[in-house]
Formats: C-alpha cells, structure tokens, sequence
C-alpha cells in the first residue's frame, strides 16, 4: 500500500520521475538532482526515508557494493492503485 | 495600546503550543507574532510616501543600538519608534542589543541606569537585563524595587539571556511564568546544546498551562533570521516550537555591516521560501522548479519606498507571518500539526530533530 506525500518529498519525486521515470537512481543521483550539497545528506536520507515509508520507492541492494542501495521510482499508476486516502 | 489580558485558549497536546489570547485595547489578537523592528518600521515610514499600507502588526520592537565611538546607546531610533508605534496604535518593546562581551559585563548599576533611562523616555513596556549570574532570590529582591518605580500604566518586561546559569534561569523562567505578562529571553543560534536544554525548560513550563489560565507572553529577543545548521530552517518557526509568541531578529545595525554585504547579488540574497519553511536564493529556488525572489520583486515594484533589498525583507516577514497564523489555525481547527509540518522541509526536519532529542 502507498501513502500520501509531504509537499516538499512529493516535489522532490516529480523532479526525479521527470528525469530517471522508474530507470535506477542512486543516493549521490538523488543529491545531485535535488541540488543537495553534502552538508544535506541527512535531508536526502530522510527524503529517501519518507519515500520509502510511503511506499513510492522500491530498493534493492547494489550488486557491486552491498552498503549501498538502488533506489527505483514507481510508476505514478501502481502508486494511485495503492494509495491509501 | 493597552494589553489588558492574556489567557491559554487551547493547549495543543500534539505540539505543546499553546494558543494564547491577547486582550488589548485595540481588540483581540492571538500569539506567533513578529513585530515590526527597526528595519521595517524604516519601511514602513518610506512606503507612507507613497500611500502604502504598514506592515500588519500590533506589535513592534526597538533594537537599541551602542555606539561604539561615544561608548553610550543611540536612544534617537527609540525616540522615532516610540512615535511610529503610537501612530500605528501599537505595543512597544525596547531592547537593549548586547554583544556577548557587553552581556558578560552587564551588572546592576549598568542593568538599572538603562531602566531608568527607559522610565524617563516614557517607554510603556519597560524592559530588564537581568545580569548573568542573578538568582532568584536576589532578582526578586530587585524587582519589588523596579515595579515600585513604575506607573500605574507601565508594565515591566524582565529579559533573561539564554547564557544564565541552568539552575537560576529555570528558578527565574518558573516564578516568571506564574507571575509575570511578558518574558523577554535574548537567544543566539543554538549552536551551543545548553541553549537548546535551557529552550526545552521554557517550552515544559509553558505548556503546563491550563485553558482560561493567565499566561505570559514570551518574546524570544536576538535571535538571527535563520538557523545556518539548521538546513536554514526560519527562526521563527524554531522558537514557536520553544514556546515562542513574539520574534524580534536580530538587527544589524549600519555602522557594524560590513560594507561588502551591500554590493552582495540579489540573487545570492537568502529569502525565506514559504514552500519548504526556509531561507534559501533565487538559484536553490530554481532547482525546485520556481523562483520566489523574482516573484517578490515583480509583486513590490522597487521605487515605492523599498530598494530590492527592502522588498525581499518586507516580504520575509509578511511571508513568515502567514505561515505562524496558518500554526494557529491548524491549532484551532485541531488537525494534525505533525502532517502540518511535514509538508516543509525546513520544518519537517527541525520538528523531526527536536522530536528525537525530547523522546
């Protein structure tokens, strides 16, 4: 099941979605999309976090590097099938 | 303007924020308020020029500058403000604005000569420095002395800085609560954890108010426009959630600007983006797909009264203001402040910090 977003997460979706669709995005791609710069990267995990909680991400673990995450974007379709209002 | 009464309307469980109702002879009002300072009132008086309304509030505040060559405070600001605030019909404050050398230094005799000049200028609301290392025995002492002093129409507003000793400032804020109408408190930038735990002893006081129960105002003095490690979060949203109602910034007076800040870009300039509840520039705001400077600056033309500097300012307050009413309502209407504040990002990360310091 998918929840509503934030305002601010759901802005931060659309930018993704509008640049990666569901292809595989990682955390430095979220950083560099969103325009975060490293003293950010606990607003980027907690936008990661929430899109997660949500139920708006699915992720998988890297094949190269078992510390870091794939992140893929659901379509906007499955996410209002699921959402919870 | 007289402040007659004021009162707990709704103590919010879910944030510990009270709503307070603030009967004055002007009308009601409720808190979360930011006064108009020096900076706007100077606005303010350049817009009448040109017909324009005043900034919305009932409030105003008077930073008083030192003057460095003379070695005395420049009260010519507080004598503009006292009549700027009498024509709008509002409640003055004064504050007397102290590096932390001079705060470290301030005694007594410095702390009551500043009262007094404050009684012979006829201010209303007559603050107090309360020096560092008072307690509460000896700030008791002294103030049944102050109050005697005043008439019957002055109020007194004892100011605490956030740099007293743990132990006196929570005896001071504790009898303060239950026995006086205003409590002004001079913060910094919560850079140092003691101000947050000092902060977290005002926010538990304040929401042990009942409704209908008198309460203070407490008017939180000195603070700076944003929280820098803070993802810039605004300062007064932080201070709402410390049990804040009224936020005087912290003035930078023009003699101790650097004069390189005057030839800074506009679109380097810091304005308070109301989507994600902080302070950023044109080009932060850009990557998220807007661009709020710009708007503000088409919406002000510069020529009535502001310079562009001018607009992105009167438009920071008015702007913050919005959203600390859009707190009340959301208290009034009882929906969830958590969800409220989940739609910013300055704010849900400032609100999900202080949530796992306090749980």
């Amino acid at each position: 099941m998918a929840n509503v977003l934030p305002k601010w997460i759901m802005r931060g979706f659309v930018r993704l979605w509008q640049k990666y669709k569901n292809n595989p995005i990682t955390f430095s791609d979220v950083m560099q999309s969103l325009g975060y710069e490293d003293k950010d990267r606990v607003t980027a995990s907690v936008f990661l976090n929430e899109l997660k909680n949500a139920g708006w991400v699915n992720i998988e673990i890297s094949k190269e590097d078992s510390r870091k995450r794939i992140y893929y974007l659901k379509p906007i379709e499955s996410i209002f099938e699921e959402i919870m209002i | 303007m007289i402040i007659k009464k004021i009162t707990c309307e709704i103590n919010n469980e879910e944030s510990r924020m009270l709503l307070k109702r603030i009967e004055t002879s002007e009308g009601v009002f409720y808190n979360r308020i930011i006064p108009s300072n020096n900076s706007i009132c100077n606005y303010e008086k350049n817009r009448e020029k040109f017909d324009k309304d005043p900034y919305q509030s009932f409030f105003q505040t008077c930073h008083i500058n030192w003057n460095n060559d003379k070695k005395e405070w420049n009260f010519n600001t507080l004598e503009k403000s006292i009549k700027h605030s009498n024509k709008y019909k509002r409640a003055l404050f004064p504050y007397f604005q102290r590096n932390q050398s001079q705060l470290t230094k301030l005694t007594w005799e410095i702390a009551e000569n500043e009262f007094l000049k404050m009684l012979s200028m006829n201010v209303q609301f007559v603050p107090i420095h309360i020096p560092l290392k008072t307690t509460k025995d000896e700030w008791l002492e002294k103030k049944v002395k102050l109050l005697s002093l005043l008439n019957e129409n002055q109020r007194l507003v004892p100011i605490i800085s956030i740099k007293h000793e743990i132990r006196s400032f929570e005896n001071i804020i504790e009898f303060e609560m239950l026995n006086s109408q205003f409590i002004g408190i001079t913060v910094y930038s919560l850079a140092d954890s003691r101000e947050s735990i000092k902060l977290s002893i005002v926010r538990m006081l304040n929401a042990k108010f009942k409704e209908g129960e008198n309460c203070p105002l407490i008017i939180y003095f000195n603070q700076p426009r944003f929280l820098s490690n803070y993802s810039r979060v605004n300062s007064s949203f932080v201070y709402s959630c410390y049990a804040g109602d009224v936020f005087s910034q912290q003035i930078h007076f023009i003699d101790k600007i650097n004069p390189e800040l005057f030839e800074k870009n506009i679109n380097t300039e810091f304005v308070f983006d109301y989507n994600e509840g902080v302070f950023n520039t044109s080009t932060e705001q850009e990557k998220l797909g807007y661009n709020i400077t710009q708007d503000y600056l088409e919406r002000v033309p510069v020529g009535q009264g502001l310079t562009a500097f001018g607009v992105l300012r009167w438009f920071d307050f008015k702007s913050q203001q919005i959203l600390l009413n859009k707190i009340n309502n959301v208290i009034i209407e009882g929906s969830s402040f958590n969800n409220f504040v989940k739609d910013k990002r300055g704010w849900h990360l400032w609100w999900r910090n202080m949530q796992s310091i306090n749980n």
